[in-house]
């Protein structure tokens, strides 16, 4: 069996595997005027050239063909992109809606909605500061995304928390099915970066799947 | 270092970098204004220099190869082509043998030829040309829209076939379709082309389609459609590159070279409706 090209010269991959990166994105922000520099992910992708694109769309927004619908980083820079090179986007997202509410019907439903918006205020403010792929990506962006994530589930209770692992459940089985149709490629996951956290630790336990850092694809 | 010492090399720098002009020396602001200007056009003309290099080394250019009996209708053909800025006719022959010899030691992007000698002999010329060198796209203008002979054409392996009356617009958006290894039928000759298959007796020489893979079906079926490599690999989710390679087990198992000669033999087998073939 051959070997993928990056395998060619390198001994310690006795199975060929997928090679897999998480690059994660600030699709809380994507209605926003973000401080985000799109030049910056157009140019890092563009370089990255990975052969497929898992993209955090629904795929009746992709296959509708109407990407005004989709998020700026998706409408402006990796669809046009795909269209340039030989990049395929496959959309991964589930239809469930990225936003946590405060479901009715909670004790203290009042100040569980201040937190959370309280939380989501901090979320966004700490997105504006993030101004590049490369900041998203830090490891202290990271953690804080996901603490921020788990406090807002856990004030929205167990319904929301439920949903939320729902959507999760179904993006990374897209992933996963995605690797498994076309294995020993080089994949480019874009996420929410509020699921990176989860994502890098449930793709690192996958014996088909090796991780590398999004510069290292 | 004292502070006076730094004071006093600033004041030394700034005295530098004064302007003069005979014995009149510029104001320190003027002076700034004038040298950031100077260093301005500096980097501008380096930048510029920079760029103009990528442009000239940047293969943009389309460069194509016109094989034609008649100078007029080449030259014709050569203003036509070269309205489009990213068009180039690199060379334009005359005669069989000047075709062969020039495609052997050139590697234009695109072939034309315009078939004034009809029947066997455009075959043959096609087959030649592609023995020579069977990767570059090749496409046909010519007068006889007969489907057999359409047919003998892309069989042989060229990629598009254009009737010498098309429209200028669609000659070019056909060589530019050629160029990218795309199967390019005028759309006067195709809806009588794929009746003309859909009539045919079935073709038994090929394998059955049974003996393809599913995925090879697909995309066999979506190569019929005139899909290029990514819009086939974007429609099922899977990478170029294995879609290239599906692409070259369907070509071993139907012993053939080209997406061209897949798409007719699909289509004269039957596996296909004929309105399939509407991209």
């Amino acid at each position: 069996m051959a070997l993928p090209p990056y395998t060619e010269n390198m001994m310690e991959y006795s199975v060929a595997k997928s090679r897999v990166a998480v690059l994660g994105m600030l699709d809380e922000t994507h209605w926003e005027s973000a401080q985000y520099n799109l030049d910056t992910l157009r140019s890092l992708v563009k370089s990255l050239q990975p052969d497929l694109l898992c993209a955090e769309i629904v795929a009746e927004d992709w296959q509708s063909g109407d990407i005004a619908r989709l998020p700026i980083e998706y409408r402006e820079v990796l669809v046009p992109l795909s269209r340039l090179t030989n990049i395929v986007i496959v959309p991964v997202s589930s239809a469930y809606g990225d936003e946590i509410l405060v479901p009715k019907g909670r004790p203290l439903l009042g100040l569980r909605v201040l937190l959370v918006r309280q939380l989501n205020f901090i979320l966004r403010w700490m997105q504006r500061l993030a101004g590049s792929p490369k900041a998203v990506n830090s490891t202290t962006f990271g953690a804080l995304c996901h603490t921020i994530c788990i406090l807002t589930l856990w004030l929205c209770g167990p319904a929301a928390q439920r949903d939320w692992d729902e959507a999760y459940r179904m993006l990374f089985n897209n992933i996963l099915s995605t690797i498994s149709n076309d294995p020993m490629r080089r994949v480019l996951v874009t996420v929410d970066c509020r699921h990176q956290h989860q994502l890098i630790t449930d793709l690192k336990r996958l014996p088909e799947v090796d991780l590398v850092d999004y510069h290292l694809l | 270092m004292n502070w006076v010492n730094i004071r006093d090399m600033l004041a030394g720098a700034r005295q530098k970098y004064l302007i003069t002009i005979g014995e009149t020396a510029l104001s320190p602001s003027l002076s700034i204004l004038y040298n950031t200007m100077r260093v301005s056009l500096a980097a501008f003309s380096i930048a510029w220099f920079f760029v103009a290099v990528d442009i000239r080394l940047s293969p943009t250019e389309i460069h194509i190869l016109i094989v034609c009996p008649q100078t007029l209708v080449g030259e014709g053909l050569r203003l036509l082509i070269e309205q489009d800025e990213d068009l180039r006719v690199s060379e334009l022959v005359m005669n069989m043998l000047g075709a062969a010899e020039t495609l052997r030691h050139n590697e234009p992007d695109v072939v034309i030829i315009v078939d004034e000698w009809g029947g066997s002999d455009c075959v043959a010329l096609v087959q030649c040309l592609k023995s020579i060198k069977p990767r570059v796209p090749l496409m046909v203008i010519a007068w006889d829209l007969s489907p057999a002979q359409v047919q003998a054409i892309l069989t042989t392996g060229a990629n598009g076939y254009l009737p010498l009356n098309a429209d200028p617009g669609d000659l070019r958006r056909a060589v530019y379709a050629v160029s990218r290894g795309e199967l390019t039928l005028h759309r006067t000759i195709a809806t009588g082309f794929l009746d003309y298959l859909a009539n045919a007796d079935v073709d038994h020489s090929h394998p059955s389609f049974n003996e393809l893979s599913p995925r090879e079906q697909e995309v066999l079926a979506f190569l019929v459609q005139g899909m290029s490599d990514q819009e086939i690999a974007q429609a099922l989710f899977l990478s170029v590159r294995t879609i290239q390679s599906h692409l070259n087990h369907l070509y071993a198992k139907l012993n053939i070279h080209t997406r061209t000669e897949a798409a007719v033999v699909a289509l004269r087998a039957g596996w296909f409706p004929p309105s399939l073939n509407q991209k």
